[in-house]
């Protein structure tokens, strides 16, 4: 396929994507900010097949900010994105993930059941909680609700856009809502702790963490 | 102990505290499954001087 050629598929795409509302899909590459009118706007820059697309810090989660912490945290995710404006001129577009969230959102909600065992994304990793992408939805899941045992840093666990599966707890359509559980298909480690450790027994063990006089192993 | 954590003593003979990814071993004392606890004490730290 030569240049000029994926050059006007991927216009088709954008066009398509700003008149009919088309999902499409692209990594964060940078962070730039933009000067509009007198404000300074924060956006991720997703590299669409070779096209800049902007998509503002407020357009990538509902109560996304204009800072560029949340961004930082994001930068490599593949996210997926609306059109919302498009410059050929320029080589440059502007797009949503709000807008394409919803839109999946919409979709899933119909077919989804409780008890579902779905696959989710991780989109953002900080020491202590995630960020992750299930069905058009977003959600923070903290270190304690990853697995069992103390976990000193999340990101030594999880890359950006690696899969994790997830069960589906409850589904709320008025809300547009579900409660998800990735603890909840692991095994409970308690469950049968006397068979696996006995009391004087000596184990290997590794240090996880401090407490005030105490170490957690 | 993958997956279980155990809340571990230190012993006074230590100069060293371990730091976090030290591997060693420990004795368990006392386990309380309803609380979801494991009390233990430490017993050596894998490759150090600090025997028992």
């Amino acid at each position: 396929m030569t240049d000029e050629l994926q050059e006007k598929i991927t216009w088709q795409n954008i066009n398509s994507s700003k008149t009919k509302g088309k999902i499409l899909t692209g990594n964060i590459i940078a962070i730039e900010t933009e000067k509009v009118k007198d404000s300074n706007i924060t956006c991720a820059i997703v590299d669409f097949k070779g096209i800049k697309v902007l998509i503002p810090a407020t357009e990538i989660i509902e109560d996304g900010k204009n800072d560029k912490k949340l961004l930082r945290n994001m930068m490599g995710a593949e996210i997926k994105f609306i059109i919302i404006e498009a410059d050929k001129i320029s080589s440059k577009a502007v797009g949503s993930r709000i807008k394409a969230m919803e839109r999946i959102r919409d979709i899933n909600l119909k077919k989804l059941e409780v008890g579902d065992k779905v696959y989710s994304k991780v989109v953002g990793i900080w020491r202590k909680y995630i960020r992750i992408e299930c069905l058009g939805m977003d959600f923070i899941i903290k270190a304690q609700d990853l697995q069992y045992g103390y976990v000193e840093d999340v990101s030594k666990l999880y890359k950006i856009n690696e899969q994790i599966k997830v069960i589906v707890k409850e589904i709320d359509e008025e809300k547009k809502n579900i409660k998800i559980s990735i603890k909840e298909l692991l095994e409970d480690p308690f469950k049968n702790i006397r068979k696996d450790f006995t009391e004087k027994g000596e184990y290997l063990a590794t240090i996880t963490g401090y407490t005030d006089n105490r170490h957690l192993c | 102990m993958q997956g279980v954590d155990s809340v571990c003593t230190l012993p006074t003979w230590l100069d060293r505290p371990p730091l976090p990814g030290d591997k060693v071993i420990i004795k368990i004392y006392k386990i309380v499954p309803e609380k979801r606890k494991i009390y233990s004490s430490l017993v050596k730290v894998i490759g150090s001087d600090a025997d028992e």
